[in-house]
């Protein structure tokens, strides 16, 4: 590690501020990578369906066609019963991802509403909200959906999605609650008072536009979570099977030997899109921090630019000014020279390692 | 109290044609600008400007404290320290020579003690920490040193079993000021330590930090926006503004031989208690974007003396002309100390009631 | 003036001894009244903290009066209380004349238009997801019941203009980190005028920002107070400023008005001993060095002396004079007695019992005119 960093570059170029990037552009890489993989998932969930080359559930009683490796006419294979692999993909990630969403924006929505207003409201109303929340959090939700879902008569994807929804809320509605409490006694909010502002105005329009980040992040981990939970009810068989989604695909995979036989190309899309939605969903969850926090950004950006890496903790990076001054080209073919190696040794008085 | 021999002629540390530039998104912020200063042993350098004016960053820059998008860009900070055998430039010291430097011969008081301490330990257990890192002592001794540090600065001994929390916001400042001095430092930095303190404590905490240099030797760099108040403590005063130095000169030379319009303009900013009530001014406008600096002097859209050869003014700082004392520098080589107070600007007009 | 709802007997007896006329009532008709305000909070079981105590005083159409003290004063509480974000625990506000009850919402929003408060953080007050226009607009609307959009355009437009944000189109779409320091300010005072109203109540409107911009923002205030017979309560812990640009200054300490007079009467010749050591611990620009002498100021013997002085600060009730602990000529008496407030001159009163030693100068201009029992 250098105390300073010899830097050739053209004192000059700094102040050229590369101008007004994109937000895209300003997005860390693991971000980008997240957003691509959820936008490639929400294109198939969307246009997916229509390029089915053959309906999901038509079982084909050619016994050739049983258990049959990827090929031409069918991309990744057949089913035990003759069944075309990639159509049921293409369903099953749009119910997957439809079920997800929904379990996502009805959770965040309880959460926001149990958090906000029990910090806003206090007092008695704060601790039953925050009881009732402890309360779900403690509860083991796994096999309480099992229990629910084998007691609930009808199996449909709906009582999925309220199961799901029910038991999604507390965790994001703690955060929102004590992330309320903090900005409740900031001076914006007792300054919309004094303008005469009603307590659901302020609530709407004051406190949760500041929680925005909060609530995305949230958003996207309960999406996460819903995903996981369906796919391994659907696993372990307690909803409704009769319709094609990741879990179900995985579940049929399963009761029918699939591994056992040898027919990776039968569980392993399902199972790749399973992990690859997890991946992608976390990958965009940074993200949002990032651009939630614009400092760790510009610190980020900084702490590579003098040619070196500098760590938060380091000194101040020093840009020694009596460097011979180089334009570009020549600060490029200067690094291969001997002196430039003599230089950088002379620098780090040579403890560098 | 300290192994410092008597005071050696000659500055204790020399900044010269110091830069930092911060690297952000939307291009360099050039917050200190070819700035030079010396401070001699045993002196109060006040360092005043108003909030983004580099002032911070010129002190935390020198000691090499600042994070990542900062960069040093140009210049060389020398100290010359009575322990240290030789005189070193900051600006090229490995990461371990300047954690031997920092606290051992320069320290900090930062503004927030609450901050600056670690809520979690005890008052005792913070200060043996410092002087143990630093001194090489034994436990016991480090124990005696400490209670030894909080005579010093008027906190009663059973106050070492104390945490941070329990303490008042002087008693907090104290402690900061005890651990500055934990390890007999030549160079004390001293970043708006009583701003956030009420008039009577932080009188009687200047008062002791006079009456420890007087007795300990050290020197101060006291950075505060708040001239009235270095009229009263420093030897010597800096004047900072938009990353520049305007004038630097003797207490008594800036407040009865102000040079620069803009330290014409802070001395006509604050209303004082005694003597005749003054016609005051106040300075109109707000200072220039550091992105894109204006050509010439940084003051001339809120200067009352402003002409065209201001876009053109070097920014050097130069003798003033007529002076009595020695060292008395400005950066205006247009307005002296006899130009009259109050070509007033447009649009302003003092307080009357 | 009654002494309503003040604990105990010294509360009506400070009202009937200690009444003076307000500096600022030569200025403009009488507007806000507190009488007798005070505010507990509970910090712990059967523990309460006296913020606020026994605080009577008068705010007139176009007049300044300054509200001067340390953190935890109670200072900034006591213009909370006024502005009615925090419930009275005992005593009264009266708006022009008329007991003000801030129960219902209705009434809240009636006093709201005529009573503005102005926060003290710049950076705090303003919603960081807002701009300015909407930062303006709400209270454009809701206090005028402004219909049509275009109206309200044109009155954010003259508030900007109002607070010297111009060109105001330049601003008008501006978020809070875009502006200064002093640019938010200027807009919170524009969002207070929004609601057009008599009192202002500005919370340290000057702290936070830079000594070099304070001076504006004062001469802002100053310029709106005369332009629109602004009844103003300048809430500050700089008592320099107070002299300046107040009409009346009270002292504030541990909860209750300690002194009140004239602001350069009271700033030239302090006569309660916490005042004189508010006085004399200000920087003084033209004591060059003073501090590197190592001497204190010489006005008070215990202006520099000795670092363990713990604030007293909002303590709890105690029997005596709460600057007591800090005074240095604190008797038996003071530490048994709170002192009520006592008349000195008019328009001045002071609450302390050894007046005759703190303050013989100020005592003496009175003496010639009335008699008062001590």
């Amino acid at each position: 590690m250098t105390a300073a960093l010899p830097v050739t570059a053209d004192p000059s170029a700094l102040s050229a501020p590369p101008r007004q990037l994109g937000r895209w552009r300003r997005l860390p890489a693991n971000a980008k990578v997240g957003v691509i993989l959820m936008g490639l998932f929400i294109l198939a969930a969307i246009i997916g369906p229509l390029l089915t080359p053959y309906d999901p559930s038509f079982q084909n009683p050619l016994p050739s066609l049983s258990m049959q490796a990827p090929s031409a006419a069918h991309l990744l294979g057949t089913t035990q019963s003759g069944q075309d692999v990639l159509s049921q993909l293409l369903v099953g990630i749009r119910l997957t991802l439809v079920l997800a969403l929904i379990v996502g924006v009805v959770a965040t929505a309880l959460s926001v509403i149990v958090g906000v207003t029990a910090a806003f409201l206090g007092g008695f109303w704060d601790e039953l909200l925050s009881l009732l929340c402890n309360v779900f959090l403690v509860i083991p939700a796994l096999p309480l959906l099992i229990v629910l879902l084998g007691y609930l008569t009808q199996r449909g994807q709906t009582s999925t999605i309220l199961v799901l929804s029910l038991l999604g809320w507390p965790w994001g509605a703690r955060l929102i609650r004590a992330q309320t409490m903090a900005i409740r006694g900031r001076d914006f909010i007792a300054a919309s008072r004094e303008t005469g502002e009603k307590t659901w105005r302020i609530l709407a329009f004051e406190i949760i536009p500041n929680q925005t980040g909060l609530i995305a992040a949230s958003f996207v981990n309960t999406v996460l979570y819903a995903i996981g939970a369906s796919v391994a009810l659907a696993f372990i068989g307690v909803t409704d099977l009769s319709s094609w989604s990741l879990g179900t695909m995985l579940y049929w995979a399963q009761s029918q030997q699939a591994l056992q036989l040898g027919a990776w190309w039968w569980f392993a899309p399902p199972g790749l899109a399973v992990a690859f939605m997890g991946t992608g969903l976390v990958l965009l969850n940074t993200g949002i921090d990032e651009l939630g926090n614009p400092r760790l950004r510009d610190a980020a950006n900084a702490s590579t630019i003098a040619g070196r890496r500098v760590r938060p903790t380091d000194p101040t990076p020093v840009l020694l000014a009596e460097q011979p001054q180089r334009g570009r080209l020549g600060a490029f073919l200067h690094s291969f020279s001997r002196s430039s190696l003599l230089d950088a040794r002379r620098e780090t008085g040579g403890t560098g390692r | 109290m300290t192994d410092l021999r008597e005071p050696a002629s000659g500055p204790v540390l020399e900044i010269r044609d110091f830069s930092v530039a911060y690297r952000t998104q939307a291009g360099d912020v050039r917050a200190v600008d070819h700035v030079g200063i010396d401070m001699n042993r045993g002196e109060v350098v006040g360092l005043v400007g108003e909030s983004g004016s580099g002032k911070s960053t010129l002190a935390y820059g020198a000691a090499r404290l600042l994070r990542p998008p900062a960069l040093i860009t140009s210049g060389a900070v020398i100290y010359h320290g009575r322990r240290t055998e030789r005189s070193a430039d900051i600006l090229r010291l490995t990461p371990d020579e300047l954690k031997h430097l920092r606290w051992r011969e320069i320290a900090m008081v930062f503004q927030s003690a609450m901050n600056a301490l670690n809520p979690v330990l005890s008052v005792r257990s913070q200060l043996v920490d410092v002087i143990r890192v630093h001194l090489r002592v034994s436990r016991n001794e480090a124990e005696d040193r400490a209670a030894q540090l909080l005579d010093l600065v008027g906190i009663p001994r059973a106050r070492l079993k104390s945490y941070p929390h329990e303490l008042s916001g002087g008693m907090r400042q104290r402690v900061m000021i005890a651990m500055a001095l934990a390890t007999g430092p030549e160079i004390v930095i001293m970043d708006e330590p009583t701003t956030a303190l009420d008039v009577v404590v932080q009188r009687d905490i200047l008062a002791q930090i006079v009456e420890l240099k007087e007795d300990l030797r050290f020197s101060i760099l006291f950075i505060t926006h708040d001239l009235s108040l270095l009229l009263e403590l420093a030897d010597r005063i800096a004047v900072m503004y938009a990353g520049k130095l305007l004038e630097i000169g003797s207490a008594q030379a800036i407040q009865h031989e102000a040079s620069h319009p803009y330290t014409k303009g802070l001395l006509n900013s604050f209303p004082s208690l005694r003597g005749q009530r003054r016609e005051l001014a106040g300075i109109p406008g707000s200072p220039p974007d550091l992105r894109n600096p204006p050509p010439g002097c940084p003051f001339l859209p809120r200067c009352g003396y402003g002409r065209d050869d201001c876009t053109r003014v070097s920014m050097t700082l130069a003798p003033v002309t007529g002076a009595a004392g020695l060292g008395h520098v400005t950066a205006c080589p247009f307005v002296g100390p006899g130009t009259p107070a109050h070509p007033v600007p447009a649009g302003t007009e003092g307080v009357t009631s | 003036m009654t002494g309503a709802g003040a604990a105990g007997g010294e509360g009506s007896a400070g009202a009937r001894t200690g009444e003076v006329r307000s500096a600022a009532a030569a200025r403009g008709p009488l507007a806000l009244e507190a009488i007798g305000v005070g505010k507990d909070f509970r910090t712990g079981p059967g523990q309460v903290l006296h913020a606020v105590r026994d605080v009577s005083f008068s705010l007139y159409r176009g007049g300044v009066v300054a509200l001067v003290g340390e953190s935890g004063s109670g200072k900034s509480t006591a213009a909370r209380l006024l502005a009615g974000q925090e419930r009275l625990t005992t005593g009264l506000i009266r708006l022009n004349g008329e007991p003000v009850d801030l129960s219902a919402r209705r009434a809240f929003r009636r006093y709201k238009s005529q009573v503005q408060l102005v926060f003290q953080d710049p950076f705090a007050s303003l919603n960081p997801v807002h701009t300015v226009r909407y930062h303006l607009e709400r209270p454009v609307r809701l206090q005028q019941g402004t219909r049509s959009r275009q109206p309200a355009g044109q009155e954010i437009v003259t508030l900007l203009e109002q607070v010297r944000l111009t060109p105001a189109d330049q601003f008008i779409g501006k978020y809070p980190h875009e502006l200064s320091g002093g640019q938010r300010q200027r807009v919170s005072f524009a969002r207070a005028l929004a609601a057009r109203p008599s009192v202002l109540l500005a919370d340290e409107p000057v702290s936070m920002l830079d000594v070099s911009i304070r001076l504006e923002m004062l001469s802002l205030l100053d310029d709106l107070r005369r332009r629109f017979q602004l009844a103003m309560l300048y809430i500050t812990h700089d008592i320099a400023s107070a002299r300046y640009f107040a009409d009346e200054v009270l002292v504030m300490y541990a909860g209750r008005i300690v002194e009140r007079g004239p602001a350069e009467e009271l700033t030239q010749r302090p006569a309660h001993p916490y005042t004189q050591l508010l006085v004399a611990s200000a920087p003084d620009p033209d004591n060059l060095g003073g501090m590197l002498r190592g001497a204190g100021p010489p006005s008070h013997p215990g202006a520099g002396s000795g670092g363990q002085r713990l604030p007293q600060a909002g303590s709890a009730a105690s029997a005596g004079c709460p600057f007591s602990p800090r005074c240095p000529l604190a008797e038996d008496r003071c530490r048994r007695e709170n002192p009520a407030p006592q008349r000195v001159s008019a328009a001045r009163s002071a609450a302390c019992w050894r007046l005759d030693v703190a303050a013989p100068d100020v005592l003496a201009g009175q003496r010639g005119g009335e008699a008062t029992a001590s």
